[in-house]
């Protein structure tokens, strides 16, 4: 099993060093993340081995999160991975094979993200407004609802997704795009700031063979 | 009621605030301000800045400081009591005014557009101080990444969700959302 994988490795050096080096670089890193959070964070974080990371990871606050394995933080040139806990019952759950770029997450209750997630700028908040429960003295606070996203699930640059929705599986969420209250099921493309009626993403490629 | 004493690290960013814009009468800073983070104040306007504020920022912001940039020695940006800025950016020609027990979440506030439509992309002339100033009333949340534009007045209570472009005024107690923002029931 070890030796067809350092095979695979070898063939992928052979093929692409620079990009190998890269992945190695990415691999020792994460698991420097592993083993920091495990020491700093009293069980709070778990990410679980192996973790890809090519770029800083920030993990603030009193809530739980877990990172599934075999995830992957790329390179984004204005954020890197955040995931801010705002609550001590606050719980951030990311699934297997995720690869994440410039996620920022503020929780205050519950996020859920499934397998396979691909994300890229992305604003993940189950509150409107963060700062007041950090603060409750200083802001009324507005109430939270729990996001959940299922597997396959691809969230475009730089959308936001807001308390109260969720995205069935294998659903894409627009570029620039904001869901809001809104549930939406098992594949389907939502557009627009505010979230308009998703399209279902079989007829669409229907059309576009039709086309063809 | 007791007064509100910020901890040490707020207290030397603030001694270092007060010694950098010790001779410039344009900021006015009351009582209490707490900065969590660096608060950059640029430009020849006059800025004024009531008591017990916070200038915070939450970690996941790509801006990580408020930043309050006047563009005009007649610009003006008043900030009322108890005003929270996370990682705002103001940007202003004219007035932005903001009253007391805001908060504005790494939003922007802009009262100027800086360019015409045409071409030449100048400074628009058609912009006055009455139709582009900015008010913002009690009370008034404006989320993450939302972006307030020239002229509008929102009143009392109203809410201004994450992802939101306000680009006219609305009646007290509005929850806005959207581009362009429109208003939505509570549930």
């Amino acid at each position: 099993m070890a030796t067809t994988k350092l095979k695979k490795l070898w063939k992928h050096f052979r093929q692409q060093p620079a990009a190998t080096l890269t992945m190695l670089r990415a691999f020792v890193r994460g698991c420097f993340y592993i083993v920091w959070f495990r020491l700093t964070s009293l069980g709070r974080v778990q990410i679980d081995f192996p973790f890809f990371c090519y770029t800083r990871v920030c993990i603030t606050g009193r809530g739980r999160v877990h990172i599934g394995r075999d995830c992957s933080v790329f390179v984004n040139n204005f954020e890197r991975l955040h995931i801010h806990t705002l609550t001590g019952e606050a719980r951030v759950v990311i699934g297997e094979r995720c690869s994440l770029g410039g996620v920022t997450i503020r929780c205050a209750e519950e996020i859920r993200l499934g397998d396979c997630i691909l994300a890229a700028a992305v604003l993940l908040q189950d509150v409107p407004f963060s700062f007041p429960v950090v603060r409750s003295d200083r802001h009324t606070v507005l109430p939270a609802a729990p996001i959940s996203i299922d597997d396959h699930v691809w969230l475009s640059g730089r959308s936001v997704v807001l308390p109260g929705s969720s995205l069935g599986e294998g659903s894409v969420l627009g570029i620039c795009s904001v869901l809001f209250r809104q549930s939406v099921g098992a594949g389907y493309l939502v557009l627009g700031n505010p979230a308009r009626r998703p399209l279902p993403i079989a007829n669409l490629l229907q059309m576009r063979t039709h086309e063809k | 009621m007791t007064r509100f004493t910020p901890p040490l690290f707020s207290r030397m960013r603030l001694a270092l605030f007060r010694f950098i814009h010790r001779k410039n009468p344009r900021i006015q800073v009351g009582e209490g301000l707490r900065l969590d983070c660096w608060l950059s104040i640029k430009g020849p306007g006059l800025v004024t800045i009531g008591d017990n504020c916070v200038v915070s920022a939450l970690p996941g912001s790509a801006a990580y400081m408020t930043t309050l940039y006047t563009n005009a020695p007649e610009a003006c940006i008043t900030i009322g009591n108890n005003v929270s800025l996370v990682s705002a950016r103001f940007s202003s020609r004219f007035a932005i005014r903001v009253g007391d027990g805001v908060l504005v979440e790494d939003a922007s506030l802009m009262d100027t557009d800086f360019h015409t439509l045409d071409i030449s992309r100048q400074t628009p002339k058609d912009e006055t101080r009455e139709t582009c100033s900015i008010s913002i009333g009690r009370d008034v949340y404006i989320g993450a990444r939302a972006f307030v534009t020239k002229g509008v007045v929102l009143e009392e209570g109203t809410k201004v969700y994450p992802g939101a472009v306000v680009q006219k005024s609305w009646p007290a107690q509005t929850l806005l959302i959207g581009n362009p923002a429109k208003p939505f029931q509570p549930q």
